[in-house]
């Protein structure tokens, strides 16, 4: 796995095959995660290109991406395994007749055939290192979190019944969070912490070209910057690369090639995400096409 | 050439002259308040074994990534990597014979410092338990912090030396228990989405009833179940032992002893000057022990450092964003201007609920109390008084206001 990637030079290209537009810190912080197999905890506002990280790097590494997407009270049984218990009781009533003791019994039907794997359990045992995408993290509460710690420093869990799974081909290890909640220091420390900013106007460009071959230059670099000035702005939820996308996808489909007030207004929906936004976005529209 | 070889020793020996700039630097920047635990040190010396590390930018960034898990740390971080590593630039690689000396020598000093600065608390908080009576503690510490205050202070000083004619007098202990208990079950009224194994439950434990059924062959006889988890916040109590809150402490350190019997993550802090972590036993132990931790404290109050005190040394307890703050003092803060509101700042962040009781709430001298705990106010859930028993009986049906606002 690592050996196709010594250097960093390697992991840009990787990120850049996979595209991804990255810049120096992001670079450095997947190649370390890669060579000091530490998780990498990633943090910034919605949409600035977290979860795809993890993705882009199952791509690279040409390996498995499971996710496991985080909520609250999110427990062990959906996280980690479960046991299969319609196939247990069948198995019980099977095996009545031939198994007289039930010790046995039991040992039969807590093996490894009835376990329904969840996300951390298969990751821990696939046969190639997987990237394991841990998102939203901090939707789950902190018992959670604590029972995390075991499986990323030691890539084992332990099942009462089996006994420790350790994995062989440890995953690679991409958690993001939004903040929703602070993390526990203990989390944090294990982690490389990555935090992303929103892309500077140059960047959003080129995020844009590469979803979005096709688009005008003049187009793509009005709408970065339109969506700049729109993050000065106090909104309840300020527009993240996802939107920018979005909205040009969009313009693209109406054809619009340059941006004036009435197809801003059309497609003030892919800005603005509550009532309140698009109530002050509105008046302001043609300010923030117009001044430049 | 040099540069290969350089990076050659630091891959092989990693406590070669670089891994203690290193340190030193996760030093330098824990002074400055970012939280560095020697996990990251560590993760820091790992990673930069496996990078170029005369590439600037890109040993700015792998520390950046190791060291800090906080965005808002960003900024601080920024200035005081240019500040620190500014200094080793002239011996080009950092890591030259003379980078090495020097740093060493400044660590050294740095580390007598810190003994120095040890010794001398100690001392003084032996001469202070020395010379401690229960009853004229209050007095022996006058001289020595008075000179910090102001005349303002003074003045509500002696307003509180009236105030100690309103006593809040014997307290009855079943009263307190009864109180206690109530609040206790209102903290406790939280439903978690997780579910446990409990014999009043409504959900099938699958598990268990499989497991149970084996040795009937398969059928299920025993039940097992499970039901919703009640959640019981972690509470911390700041208690505030300082000398214009000496009449008050009697009331104020039942309640939280009576917290502490009950079946909560309680944690009781009290503080002053310093801050000092009890334990149940030390509470129930009114007479010698607590009274030497009174002693600790000292005199003065210093709200924000203490809460800075407290992030540094146990901000652990705070897991999760189900803690519920109670801070049990006068807000008459005497540290720093800005630290106070920087703290609850934090201390609001961390917890679901900061509840600040006054005792000085009811009187008249209010006004000034206000003015003094303005800093901290916008941070408060709730303020309320706390002067007598009635007081924080009254407590509870705030609370249950507070919430269903909340909601």
């Amino acid at each position: 796995m690592t050996e196709t990637v010594e250097t960093i030079e390697d992991v840009e290209a990787l990120i850049r095959a996979g595209g991804y537009v990255s810049e120096d810190e992001i670079t450095t912080a997947i190649y370390l995660a890669l060579k000091l197999h530490r998780p990498l905890l990633v943090e910034g506002f919605a949409g600035v290109g977290k979860t795809e990280i993890a993705k882009v790097l199952a791509t690279a590494l040409d390996t498995e991406l499971i996710r496991l997407q985080c909520y609250e009270g999110l427990d062990t049984s959906s996280a980690l395994y479960e046991w299969n218990y319609a196939k247990q009781i069948l198995a019980i009533r099977l095996q009545e007749m031939k198994v007289s003791d039930a010790d046995t019994l039991e040992a039969k039907i807590f093996d490894e055939e009835y376990l329904l794997e969840r996300p951390l359990l298969k990751a821990l045992r696939c046969a190639k290192s997987p990237v394991l995408l841990i998102d939203e993290v901090d939707r789950a509460d902190e018992e959670f979190e604590a029972f995390l710690l075991e499986t990323l420093a030691e890539y084992q869990v332990t099942i009462p019944e089996i006994g420790t799974v350790q994995a062989t081909h440890p995953p690679f290890v991409v958690l993001t969070s939004n903040r929703v909640r602070e993390l526990g220091e203990a989390l944090r420390r294990r982690c490389l912490y990555l935090w992303i900013d929103y892309p500077s106007v140059e960047k959003e460009i080129a995020i844009v070209r590469q979803h979005l071959p096709n688009i005008d230059m003049r187009l793509a670099k009005r709408i970065c910057q339109f969506v700049e000035k729109l993050r000065d702005i106090d909104l309840d939820k300020r527009p993240g690369v996802a939107e920018t996308l979005d909205w040009a996808r969009a313009l693209q489909a109406l054809h619009a090639d340059h941006l004036d007030e009435s197809v801003v207004r059309r497609t003030i929906g892919c800005l603005a995400k509550t009532r309140r936004d698009t109530n002050k976005l509105l008046p302001e529209i043609s300010d923030l096409i117009g001044n430049r | 050439m040099n540069d290969k070889q350089n990076v050659n020793t630091i891959t092989a020996e990693p406590c070669g002259s670089l891994s203690i700039s290193v340190i030193q630097f996760c030093r330098v920047l824990s002074e400055y308040g970012l939280k560095v635990s020697s996990a990251n040190s560590l993760a820091a010396l790992r990673a930069l074994a496996v990078i170029d590390i005369n590439d600037r930018k890109l040993f700015q960034h792998t520390l950046r990534l190791t060291l800090l898990s906080r965005p808002q740390d960003r900024a601080l971080f920024a200035v005081l990597f240019s500040e620190f590593w500014r200094l080793q630039e002239p011996e080009q690689d950092l890591i030259d014979e003379q980078g090495d000396a020097i740093p060493t020598n400044e660590a050294d000093e740095r580390d007598d410092l810190v003994d120095e600065t040890q010794e001398l608390d100690e001392q003084s908080i032996d001469e202070v338990l020395a010379r401690f009576s229960y009853d004229t503690f209050w007095q022996d510490e006058e001289d020595e912090s008075e000179k910090e205050e102001d005349s303002d202070i003074d003045t509500s000083n002696d307003d509180e030396s009236q105030t100690n004619d309103q006593d809040p007098g014997e307290i009855d202990p079943q009263e307190l228990k009864r109180l206690v208990g109530s609040l206790a079950r209102h903290f406790s009224a939280e439903k978690s989405r997780r579910l446990e194994s409990h014999r009043h439950g409504r959900s099938l434990d699958m598990r268990r009833v499989i497991k149970r059924s084996v040795k009937f062959g398969g059928t299920p006889v025993n039940l097992a179940w499970r039901r919703k988890k009640i959640l019981k916040p972690r509470l911390i109590l700041f208690v505030d032992v300082s000398r214009s809150m000496a009449s008050y402490a009697k009331l104020l350190l039942q309640f939280a002893t009576a917290v502490l019997r009950h079946a909560w993550h309680v944690d009781v802090f009290l503080f002053a000057t310093n801050l000092v972590r009890v334990t149940e036993r030390q509470l129930q132990d009114e007479d010698i022990d607590l009274a030497r931790t009174i002693a600790q404290c000292g005199g003065g109050t210093r709200i924000g450092d203490n809460l800075s005190e407290f992030f540094d040394d146990y901000s652990h307890l705070l897991t999760g964003n189900r803690t519920v703050a109670v801070v049990l003092s006068d807000g008459l803060d005497r540290g720093e201007d800005n630290s106070l509101a920087l703290m609850m700042g934090r201390l609001q962040n961390r917890t679901r609920q900061i509840i600040w009781l006054n005792p000085l709430l009811e009187l008249q001298e209010y006004e000034h109390t206000e003015r003094e705990m303005a800093a901290a106010l916008p941070y408060i859930d709730l303020l309320a008084p706390a002067h007598d028993l009635a007081c924080l009986w009254k407590l509870l049906p705030m609370l249950q206001g507070q919430d269903a606002r909340l909601s």
